[in-house]
């Protein structure tokens, strides 16, 4: 791999709940995870494990407690004022909501052109011929662009907040949950769009969702998320059919599908729960059905060959477990 | 471009939207269907008002006599000649009540005006940077509530002395508080929206936020503020002259006709003061029918009225 387009360190962001002293805090907790040029990751995980604060801190719109965020070599945690303004170009960010991705007051061409202008992407006198170029890139008319959001149906805003940015020509785009809004046909559409994309834009991505089936189709790079850790990450074929985490495996197996087999891998206990959580051990443990008295001590990534990582003691066996054709067989969709 | 087949599916709901007339016509056509129809008094409120301010506008043209010309008919009741009566200096009420509508109204909305423009700042910049400076700004939007409205006015009055200015002054410094806080408000509940955190990544600056995607999406509420407001200011503006702090006589005014005329209620000259008083009535009431018919017409709570 040649130097990533984008490089996070160790990156700190927690969020303490003034009312619950005794639970764990929520956040990131010192992730680090890199992103070649051209490559979509796929980010998963449920509600509240903090993969919408990873998303917002490296694109800047949070200040982390600590750790790096290098794109293209800088740092952009250091950088502040206009410095800071100026390398958001580099940096772009798609939202979840469709409704309110954009600015009401204002038409596509002046929320778009916004970027082009601000970042001076093209000459004033190119702006318009560049907007029609985006707009044609995510798959909207031209005549979109004179449009006000409430013109827009929920799909077309989502094609919007895309190609906003892409305007500037970022290296990187974090896409949170760009889609899991949207009506399932609409869904299929954009993520056909996306990519499609990929292949012609080749700009990093890191795709946010809780969706499995989602991140299975665009993502060529998973990594899983459980309570501000990344408790598993490999190629997604290498996760999705040997999963070697238990959180990763009953993630899967909770995924809807056509022909459940009927005896998927054992689910999680009940809920995210904060307070059952202790720091200094596997985040996992409380919800675990495999925990046991090692598991009081957070286990480390362990290697399971071509980047596929799983933080889990037992995460060789379980790795076998799953590369059996048994197993594969059953989980298959 | 390569995709452009696939685009196809997404197209069509696209191509439909095409048909809507996108102009500014329609806008307005929608926001007189939601906050007139089926609303007769809202509609009433807007004819009577349209009335009072073509008055107030080619008001001097219309009236029948010379609003401050004193003549020896003084004290006449209403009559085909004086439509109002005339008052204790023999000039006629009725032409004097046309060109009070418009002193009136212009100190009412420069005074509402401004303190929409200032009191929308102060709300804004309190409510997108928070901190120290909404601390400070805020209570002294709260000392300047806690005032009443005749002590404001007297004070200011001693030290600028009495005159137009100083009412509208006035007006405006005590209207402020009501669009700080709407202002801030709202500010606070569209700051943290998506559309300004992507406008932040589009590299605008924190003013090109402010005034381009924070302001713009807070304004909502004003229109229906400003309405009731004006009806309250033009109130207020004839209180303060009816008390003698306001505009001074021979200024026509329809607070200083009103007061002047009750020394001559006990005579029976009962037209000196009810006949601008009653305009007086039906200015503040039209307001105030077309402040609720916004009120209801443009919340979007009540759209399934």
């Amino acid at each position: 791999m040649n130097s990533p387009a984008l490089s996070v360190r160790n990156l700190l962001r927690l969020f303490r709940n003034a009312a619950e002293p005794e639970a764990m805090p929520v956040g990131v907790r010192n992730v680090s995870l890199e992103i070649a040029t051209g490559e979509v990751v796929g980010l998963i995980g449920e509600s509240g494990c903090g993969k919408t604060t990873l998303g917002r801190c490296i694109v800047g719109l949070e200040r982390p407690d600590s750790g790096e965020v290098v794109v293209g070599g800088t740092d952009f945690t250091a950088l502040s004022g206009r410095d800071r303004r100026a390398f958001r170009r580099n940096v772009q960010v798609v939202f979840q909501k469709p409704e309110t991705s954009l600015n009401p007051r204002m038409t596509v061409a002046r929320f778009v052109g916004e970027a082009l202008a601000n970042f001076d992407v093209v000459p004033r006198g190119a702006r318009r011929a560049r907007l029609e170029m985006l707009a044609g890139l995510v798959g909207l008319n031209a005549d979109a662009l004179e449009r006000y959001p409430h013109q827009l149906s929920g799909g077309e805003r989502q094609r919007v907040a895309i190609m906003r940015a892409l305007a500037s020509e970022p290296q990187v785009i974090v896409l949170d949950e760009p889609t899991s809004a949207l009506d399932v046909s609409v869904q299929a559409q954009v993520l056909r769009t996306l990519k499609a994309l990929q292949a012609e834009v080749g700009t990093a991505m890191l795709f946010i969702s809780h969706d499995v089936a989602v991140v299975r189709y665009v993502a060529s790079r998973v990594l899983v998320m459980y309570l501000g850790v990344i408790v598993e990450e490999g190629p997604a074929d290498a996760v999705f059919t040997a999963p070697s985490h238990p959180y990763t495996r009953a993630l899967l197996a909770a995924a809807p599908r056509l022909k459940p087999s009927g005896d998927e891998a054992p689910p999680m206990h009940g809920e995210l729960d904060l307070r059952a959580a202790r720091s200094g051990e596997c985040p996992v443990r409380p919800r675990c059905p495999l925990a046991h008295d090692r598991c009081r001590e957070a286990p480390p990534m362990a290697d399971l060959g071509d980047g596929h990582r799983a933080a889990c003691w037992l995460a060789d066996d379980l790795n076998k477990q799953s590369s059996e054709p048994t197993y594969r067989e059953k989980t298959a969709s | 471009m390569a995709m452009a087949s696939e685009i196809g599916v997404a197209g069509e709901p696209m191509t439909a939207a095409a048909k809507l007339p996108a102009s500014r016509d329609s806008s307005w056509r929608r926001i007189y269907a939601r906050v007139f129809a089926g609303d007769p008094l809202g509609l009433a409120g807007v004819v009577i008002l349209a009335v009072l301010l073509l008055v107030a506008a080619f008001g001097p043209l219309l009236a029948t006599h010379d609003p401050i010309l004193t003549t020896p008919d003084t004290l006449l009741p209403p009559s085909g000649a004086h439509w109002f009566g005339t008052d204790d200096f023999g000039r006629d009420v009725f032409s004097r009540t046309l060109v009070s509508l418009r002193i009136d109204f212009i100190v009412a909305s420069v005074g509402v005006t401004g303190a929409i423009l200032i009191g929308s700042l102060i709300g804004l910049v309190c409510g997108y940077r928070g901190g120290w400076l909404d601390d400070t700004l805020m209570r002294f939007v709260d000392i300047i509530q806690s005032f009443p409205l005749i002590l404001v006015a007297m004070v200011l009055v001693l030290a600028i002395g009495p005159s137009v200015g100083s009412i509208v002054i006035v007006t405006v410094l005590i209207n402020i508080p009501l669009y700080a806080r709407v202002i801030r408000g709202q500010t606070l509940a569209v700051k943290h929206l998506d559309y300004v955190d992507a406008a932040r990544c589009s590299g605008a600056t924190e003013l090109g936020i402010m005034f381009r995607h924070v302001l713009p999406n807070t304004l909502n509420p004003i229109a229906i503020h400003a309405s009731l407001n004006l009806a309250a200011a033009v109130g207020n503006v004839a209180v303060l002259s009816f008390l003698g702090i306001g505009i001074r006589p021979p200024t026509p005014d329809l607070g200083v006709m009103v007061a002047e005329g009750t020394k001559f209620l006990v005579q029976g000259a009962w037209w000196m003061s009810i006949c601008p008083g009653l305009i007086l009535c039906t200015t503040i009431f039209s307001l105030n029918l077309l402040g609720d018919a916004l009120e209801s017409g443009l919340d979007p709570r009540r759209q399934d009225r």
